[in-house]
């Protein structure tokens, strides 16, 4: 091949290259192996590809409204008041 | 909206309202956690966990972000009831589950590798399951999902290699296609 001249990116790293995990120096150097080797770039694009299909899947459940029972629970939990004596809670 | 009560110092209620503020990304970190429960079962799961959130918030440090804090919570309670579960009854191993929430309108084709991802992501070592989720869907750095999941970054780094590649491997059909279709990206 001709990219002997680009240092061998290692798997972790264009996963984190994936996840943006990487400093500006790391991201050119991964960059640049990806326009010699089309192979690993290939892989980039279905990481990318899966990663966007696993967001599809359970993104609606954040634009659901959130259940009552839930927000009852944070709601009415009793003040956590350490100073006070004579809340209404205690029986 | 509900009010959070007036003789909540305001401290308090700062928290709660963060809490709240999070009730959205715990209920879909839950659903992915447990495909193959239903999603009441995955809010009991949330639920569960704004309540040990509550008793704790006093080990809250408010400096830090709040939701590896919360997603540590609901790991931890995953972890603990999964195993009292399988120590009591043995629970037949997953189905693929469909979403039951209304989606978009997607092309069959896309239906098709969702289902199929959804059914890979199920087969995966619970371990590496867990990170793909937290960095992949939640979007923790690697830091934050180390610290989640009690483990070094360097682990939580070979996990997601790991699982992202066998994803990967097991829907291979699917890459073939798509490295034909990207051939003409790659440029010469």
């Amino acid at each position: 091949m001709s990219a002997t001249n680009i240092t061998r990116v290692d798997d972790e790293l264009l996963h984190a290259y994936v996840d943006g995990e990487v400093s500006q120096a790391q991201r050119e150097r991964v960059e640049a192996y990806l326009t010699e080797h089309p192979a690993a770039l290939s892989r980039v694009r279905i990481y990318l590809r899966h990663e966007a299909a696993l967001k599809l899947l359970y993104d609606s459940v954040m634009d659901e409204p959130i259940p009552e029972r839930l927000l009852d629970t944070v709601i009415q939990w009793p003040a956590q008041m350490p100073t006070q004596t004579n809340e209404k809670h205690r029986g | 909206m509900k009010l959070i009560s007036s003789q909540v110092s305001e401290e308090d209620k700062v928290f709660r309202r963060a809490l709240i503020d999070n009730v959205p990304h715990l209920r879909r970190y839950a659903r992915a956690l447990m495909r193959a429960a239903t999603p009441t079962e995955a809010d009991d799961l949330v639920q569960d966990c704004l309540v040990r959130a509550l008793e704790h918030a006093h080990s809250y440090q408010p400096r830090l972000s709040m939701r590896p804090w919360l997603f540590t919570i609901l790991h931890n309670l995953y972890v603990s009831d999964v195993r009292q579960r399988a120590g009591r009854t043995i629970r037949p191993l997953p189905t693929v589950v469909v979403s039951v929430a209304p989606v978009p309108p997607r092309t069959a084709e896309a239906n098709e590798e969702m289902k199929a991802l959804s059914a890979a992501l199920g087969r995966l070592p619970e371990a590496q399951r867990l990170a793909l989720l937290l960095v992949g869907l939640e979007g923790l750095t690697y830091a934050e999902a180390a610290c989640t999941l009690g483990v070094p970054i360097g682990t939580v780094r070979s996990r997601i290699s790991r699982g992202r590649e066998t994803l990967r491997r097991t829907l291979g059909h699917r890459e073939h296609e798509q490295s034909e279709r990207d051939q003409y990206h790659t440029g010469r």
